[in-house]
């Protein structure tokens, strides 16, 4: 494109459009009604920030509206959409909010995010049936050495804190006065059989095994690795968790 | 030109009143199947690998006439289309076979950043050049020719010098593209610019006019002089007047009630949706078409 007079124009609008604070409004634009400007810095800053409460619902809850939207617009400022869908949009909040001093008061806050944010990629990723527990019959005795491919859906989580209890807590319609959350932290599987987003707790050493596996390891390989943790490892118990929360898609004999 | 006047317009989306399809409706929608008529959809929305939305989508597509309108491929932008944006649009195309693509007079995104918004573009020869050759680029990835909306405007832009009737007809000759008139835009930028909504209406090229929007507004509180169109009321009584003009000249004309916030209960839009219906079934059929 070769438009001189229309960069010019778009990269003074877009730069008032973004800009924390001054200018208020582009190069160009005068007059009377140019404070009228603010009407698409709001739809910038309100629209963005409405999208990333959409897909943080329950850190919205933890620290109320009035924090929530300041905390979006210092996210948006380093964070800026690059998609031009927004159905993704707010990935690295749980990152962000490790860093920003204003959320320390509520320690598992980026974890909750990270919760949620797993939730939404797998209730967008690509569908797959996920590997039922029979296959693994098929491979009896070459079991050591097949590697399993991970649902798209799949993440694994892992966190200081009983994260699950909180976000459960924090959904429409939960009882509120119970918030005695066990002590201690958990590990979660997120992914998606089916139309709905599940989340599994799974031990350390299952939650550990499954990584290694969605890692690519075979399964010799990723048992050693586990049991160099120091765990008592139960090899059957830990596929047995990691095929009914649906972890995998496919079994392959070669890497 | 990748089309003739007369094919432009012909599509399976009837001569009468949709809805825009919202998340809070389509689980009702599926399971009542009401009559819509049509449903609008943002494609957006469904640029997603997986999961429900693709699914809700594939079961309102075996039921309803299907309207895909884009708001984010920056078209009056001065840089090259954004590549994955279109090749994702492509293959929405592709798959769910709308009846209808359209997109908007706007711009959205500049070095890499989307602003999530409809941006006023200055009307000149250079821009209508440009936007001309990003529309031809869209409509010859996407294999059809798509309708252009007019936006809403809230303060004059500099070195703006056509007429918004005059640019759109003008797109339209150079394209193959044809127009969806959105009267409450016409409506909210002729009140904020001080200039003539009637004018307007009369200005466009009726022949052009594959489909037309409705929607609401609300009046800044601060500013007395200024609608802001927010979709997130009934149509006021001023536009409904303004789409009376419009379809006397055009005939019956595929008509959108597009709602976008404080969304109401599905039969507030029905019902809103079913005021549209009513005027254009007072009109006789074969009036407005061009011969």
């Amino acid at each position: 494109m070769n438009a001189p007079g229309l960069t010019a124009f778009q990269s003074d609008f877009a730069a008032a459009l973004t800009a924390p604070g001054a200018p208020e409004r582009p190069a160009g634009i005068a007059g009377e009604t140019a404070r009228r400007f603010r009407i698409h810095r709001n739809n910038y800053v309100r629209g963005l920030s409405e999208q990333l409460a959409e897909a943080y619902p329950v850190v919205r809850r933890l620290v109320g509206d009035q924090f929530f939207f300041a905390m979006a617009r210092e996210f948006l400022s380093d964070n800026a959409p690059q998609s031009r869908s927004l159905a993704l949009f707010g990935e690295g909040l749980s990152r962000f909010l490790r860093q920003f001093p204003p959320a320390a008061s509520v320690p598992y806050l980026p974890d909750i995010a990270e919760l949620e944010r797993a939730r939404l990629e797998a209730l967008h990723a690509a569908d797959a049936t996920a590997l039922a527990p029979m296959w693994l019959a098929q491979f009896a005795d070459a079991i050591a050495e097949v590697h399993f491919v991970g649902h798209p859906a799949t993440r694994i989580l892992t966190s200081d804190y009983p994260v699950l209890e909180i976000w459960q807590a924090h959904q429409p319609g939960a009882a509120t006065t119970d918030r005695n959350y066990r002590a201690g932290g958990q590990n979660l599987l997120v992914t998606r059989p089916d139309l709905d987003v599940t989340v599994s707790p799974l031990s350390s050493a299952e939650a550990a095994f499954g990584r290694n596996l969605l890692s690519g390891d075979d399964v010799v390989t990723a048992v050693d690795r586990v049991q160099g943790n120091d765990d008592i490892f139960d090899l059957t118990k830990a596929f047995g968790a990691l095929l009914a929360a649906g972890a995998f898609a496919e079994i392959k004999t070669t890497p | 030109m990748i089309n003739t006047a007369t094919n432009r317009i012909a599509n399976d989306i009837p001569d009468q009143a949709g809805i825009s399809l919202k998340a809070a409706h389509v689980d009702t929608i599926i399971r009542q199947q009401p009559d819509l008529g049509w449903v609008e959809v943002h494609p957006e929305n469904y640029m997603v690998a997986g999961g429900p939305r693709h699914a809700m989508l594939e079961a309102i597509r075996e039921n309803y006439p299907l309207s895909m309108h884009g708001v984010a491929l920056s078209l009056g932008g001065a840089e090259r289309l954004d590549r994955d944006h279109l090749n994702a649009l492509r293959q929405l195309v592709d798959r769910y076979q709308p009846d209808l693509v359209s997109e908007h007079l706007a711009w959205s995104a500049r070095d890499g950043v989307y602003f999530a918004d409809l941006l006023p573009l200055p009307l000149n020869a250079e821009t209508l050049t440009e936007f001309s050759a990003n529309i031809d680029e869209a409509q010859e990835a996407l294999k059809r020719p798509i309708l252009i909306e007019n936006p809403s405007h809230y303060f004059p832009l500099p070195q703006s010098d056509i007429p918004e009737p005059a640019f759109l007809s003008e797109i339209a000759e150079r394209t193959g593209c044809s127009l969806l008139v959105d009267v409450n835009n016409i409506y909210v930028s002729a009140v904020n610019l001080g200039s003539d909504a009637e004018a307007y209406v009369d200005a466009l090229p009726v022949d052009l006019i594959g489909e037309i929007h409705l929607a609401g507004h609300v009046r800044d509180q601060a500013d007395a002089r200024l609608l802001i169109d927010n979709h997130g009321a009934p149509v006021a009584d001023d536009v409904w007047a303004l789409f009376e003009r419009l379809i006397a000249r055009t005939g019956p004309r595929p008509t959108l009630i597009e709602w976008d916030s404080d969304i109401p209960p599905l039969p507030v839009l029905q019902a809103e949706a079913q005021k549209a219906q009513g005027r254009l079934s007072l009109l006789d059929p074969v009036q407005g078409i061009s011969q």
